[in-house]
């Protein structure tokens, strides 16, 4: 461990940074992943955003690159962030935006449009007593013009994405968490009724599925009827728990575990149940999902994907179920290689990316070029046997059968033959930045084996006693009827008694 | 235990207030925050992240320390408030104010400025007797203790800090606090230890004046600007003694004093079951 003295810094800033009550000297907010950051995120702002915005207040340390494009339309952005580095640099990068450091309840003024993108978590300051969120939520609202509009994101606590993070937030003990649980606070939004119930009356108002995790969306989703496609979303991420999410979809509170909600209050809302993604926006209607460039499936019931069920079929060791579905699928991957490359729209042929379309298959994401097939197909495998490996899920391989075997028996389950080097595809074990469920799983893997060779070693042992008990009796029955006359009769009769049982 | 422990003789007020001999303190399980900060209790010279516990006056530098990764805190309390405790105060009139004028280390940092500009500051906004204390170091430097008595301001000093437990003065803070206790008003130029403990001994606090050039202090450790902003409530020549005894009895970790029986086992003092200590 070595000096930490770096990590208290020196206390710079340019002149459009005013420091108030709440600021945080050695802290930084743009360290940590946030959903500002994210593309669709960023897409849905600036479609939200009017075309000239006259005053906007960004509320937490927005992504510099979105305060600088949103700057762009607006001759007025006030931002308010809570550490000093993070002003600096918003300072720094966007002239034009005078920032304040620190508290919430030092902001003053009205404004067009406010962004309170981050979670309000990200506004509490350590030189400040925790605010509840209601409190803060006000104080955002407070500052709205009455024909403005405000976007706020309120993280899930309950979201699928926490117990599945590398970090869970209830064991963990980082830099970040110096009030950590704030389950004193039954102020703030934790279940999708709670936060609509909190919607000010007589303003319009829209609350978007924040889907993928917390730290980095992957697309937002309006409306009841996009619930199965952002399961099948959800379920993209290796990280999610697979049968947790299926069970939450098949008890139809799926969107109770997304990671998050995008509030919108006052000003237009996309009507409509929509979901959006960083590069399209499919429409939902009666089922089925439509995308700007013609691209149409029928929603799975429940969001089931292929994967799901390649789960199921594993657990149960339902091999000719297993094969089916892993033929179809290889045999749809041919059809759409094209002298050994698999064009990029079909190259990220994950199950977890597929919706089933026809006899065939639909990737949700494109790869991001064209790949072999080998690549492709193997990488996709390996994706899935990673995802059972780690997730501890049941599969019907022997305990003690090796990764790349297993793997290739996967491939041959497929009608795949396995190439010269597996290595490439085969899951590893990860050793650092492990979720709790994915150590539990090294566990009882660890666990089964360990039964698996003791089992296996006690069987070598008493194969070896019979084996030992086999050929010294028969150096005992040649000692005997070698001397057999001359050993008392009982004696002889003894052994060969014994001998006999041994080998019985 | 860290010699810092002995510093304005801390280890040893918590020693009489855990009923044991002031005159010799028991090592210390830990390092003993020694005076206020804006940081996180500690100085330039401890990067004690995760090892030793960092015995720290108040939650806020518990929280200040966590986001720049270390760990182990346990927040006790300063040890003035003990000695508060130790030393209930009897009602008396209080009169004129006590100038801390503020001070460079022995170690590390300097004062560059003009104490005569100072000197004209402090006449010209001060409407009683003045006390003016100088810390050791500037106590000893004749040309800088000699403009404040010819100033005519009563100098005093406190005492000695002590240095690898050589020549702590164990009374420095039965010293300031009676001074404190005696006296109306708190100053000094900049927001620091001696301004806390006067607004929570019941002074009116006033931080004012020229606050001169902080030679040789260590990145991030200079507050100007900052202090400003987080505790605006001390800064200017009239404050509001409400509001600012509260901030610093929070400062001083008011609401987390241990009961002598905890403190001495938070302090490593009463562990039988161990064979040795530290």
């Amino acid at each position: 461990m070595g000096r930490t003295l770096a990590r208290i810094v020196e206390l710079t800033y340019p002149g459009n940074v005013t420091l108030v009550r709440g600021a945080m000297q050695n802290w930084r907010d743009f360290d940590l992943a946030r959903p500002s950051g994210s593309d669709v995120v960023r897409r849905f702002v600036l479609e939200q955003l009017p075309e000239a915005p006259a005053r906007v207040l960004v509320v937490g340390p927005m992504s510099v690159s979105l305060v600088r494009e949103v700057a762009e339309r607006s001759g007025h952005v006030t931002v308010l962030a809570r550490a000093i580095p993070d002003a600096a640099e918003i300072g720094t990068a966007v002239p034009t935006a005078q920032v304040l450091c620190g508290s919430l309840d030092e902001l003053d003024g009205e404004f067009d449009v406010v962004l309170a993108i981050d979670d309000l978590s990200t506004v509490q300051s350590l030189e400040r007593p925790t605010a509840p969120w209601s409190e803060l939520a006000a104080l955002v609202l407070s500052r709205l013009a009455p024909e403005g509009q405000a976007l706020l994101g309120v993280e899930n606590e309950r979201g699928l994405h926490r117990p599945s993070g590398a970090d869970d937030p209830y064991v963990r003990n980082a830099d970040a968490d110096w009030t950590p649980f704030a389950t004193w606070d039954a102020t703030r939004p934790r279940s999708r009724a709670q936060l609509e119930a909190w919607l000010p009356l007589g303003r319009a108002s829209a609350v978007h599925d924040v889907v993928g995790t917390w730290s980095a969306p992957t697309a937002l989703a309006h409306g009841p009827c996009t619930s199965g496609l952002a399961t099948l979303w959800t379920g993209r991420s290796p990280v999610t728990p697979v049968l947790g999410l299926r069970s939450a979809a098949l008890a139809g509170c799926a969107s109770e575990h997304f990671a998050g909600w995008l509030v919108s209050v006052g000003g237009a809302t996309q009507s409509g149940d929509w979901f959006l993604t960083p590069d399209a926006r499919w429409v939902v209607d009666a089922g089925v999902a439509e995308a700007e460039d013609g691209r149409r499936f029928t929603i799975p019931p429940h969001g089931l994907s292929p994967f799901v069920v390649l789960v199921e079929a594993a657990a149960d060791t339902d091999t000719p179920a297993l094969r089916s579905l892993l033929r179809r699928w290889a045999a749809w991957l041919r059809s759409v290689t094209v002298d050994g490359m698999v064009p990029a729209a079909y190259a990220d042929a994950r199950l977890t990316n597929l919706v089933p379309d026809g006899d065939g298959f639909l990737p949700l994401v494109a790869g991001s070029a064209d790949a072999s097939f080998e690549s492709v197909a193997w990488g996709a495998l390996g994706s899935a046997l990673d995802i059972i490996t780690n997730q501890g899920l049941r599969h019907p391989w022997p305990t003690a059968m090796h990764r790349e075997t297993r793997l290739a028996a996967l491939g041959a389950m497929a009608g795949l033959a396995a190439p010269d080097d597996l290595g490439p595809y085969t899951p590893q074990v990860r050793d650092a930045g492990q979720t709790r469920d994915e150590l539990l799983a090294v566990v009882r893997r660890q666990q089964e084996e360990l039964r698996s060779t003791w089992s296996r070693f006690r069987w070598d042992e008493k194969q070896y006693a019979a084996w030992k008990a086999v050929n010294l009796g028969k150096r005992a029955v040649r000692y005997a009827r070698k001397h057999g006359r001359s050993m008392p009769k009982d004696a002889a009769k003894r052994v060969r008694s014994t001998v006999a049982k041994r080998q019985g | 235990m860290d010699h810092t422990n002995h510093w304005y003789g801390h280890a040893h007020i918590l020693a009489e207030y855990c009923g044991l001999d002031p005159a010799a303190p028991p090592p210390v399980r830990g390092v003993i925050q020694h005076g206020w900060t804006f940081v996180h209790g500690l100085g330039y010279g401890h990067y004690n992240d995760w090892s030793f516990t960092k015995l720290v006056w108040s939650d806020l530098c518990r929280r200040r320390g966590q986001v720049i990764g270390w760990r182990n805190f346990a927040v006790i309390g300063a040890p003035l408030l003990y000695l508060m405790r130790l030393r209930p105060e009897a009602p008396a009139e209080r009169e004129g104010t006590i100038w801390y004028p503020f001070h460079g280390t022995l170690e590390y940092e300097t004062l560059d400025g003009d104490h005569n500009n100072l000197i004209a500051q402090i006449r010209d906004t001060e409407d009683g007797p003045v006390t003016v204390c100088l810390y050791y170091v500037e106590y000893d430097d004749p040309a800088v203790r000699g403009r404040y008595e010819d100033a005519g301001f009563r100098v005093i000093c406190h005492g000695r800090r002590g240095q690898q437990w050589v020549g702590t003065d164990r009374f420095f803070l039965f010293r300031q606090l009676d001074e404190l206790r005696r006296h109306r008003r708190v100053a000094s130029n900049r927001l620091s230890t001696a301004v806390v403990y006067g607004a929570a001994a019941g002074c009116e606090a006033a931080v004012y004046g020229d606050p001169m050039e902080f030679v040789g202090v260590k990145a991030g450790f200079n507050g100007a600007g900052l202090l400003e902003a987080l505790y605006p409530e001390f800064f200017g020549a009239q404050t509001d003694i409400g509001a600012t005894s509260a901030i610093a009895l929070a400062e001083l970790g008011a609401d987390f004093l241990a009961e002598p029986d905890e403190l001495r086992y938070l302090l490593g003092w009463d562990e039988p079951w161990l064979a040795s200590s530290n």
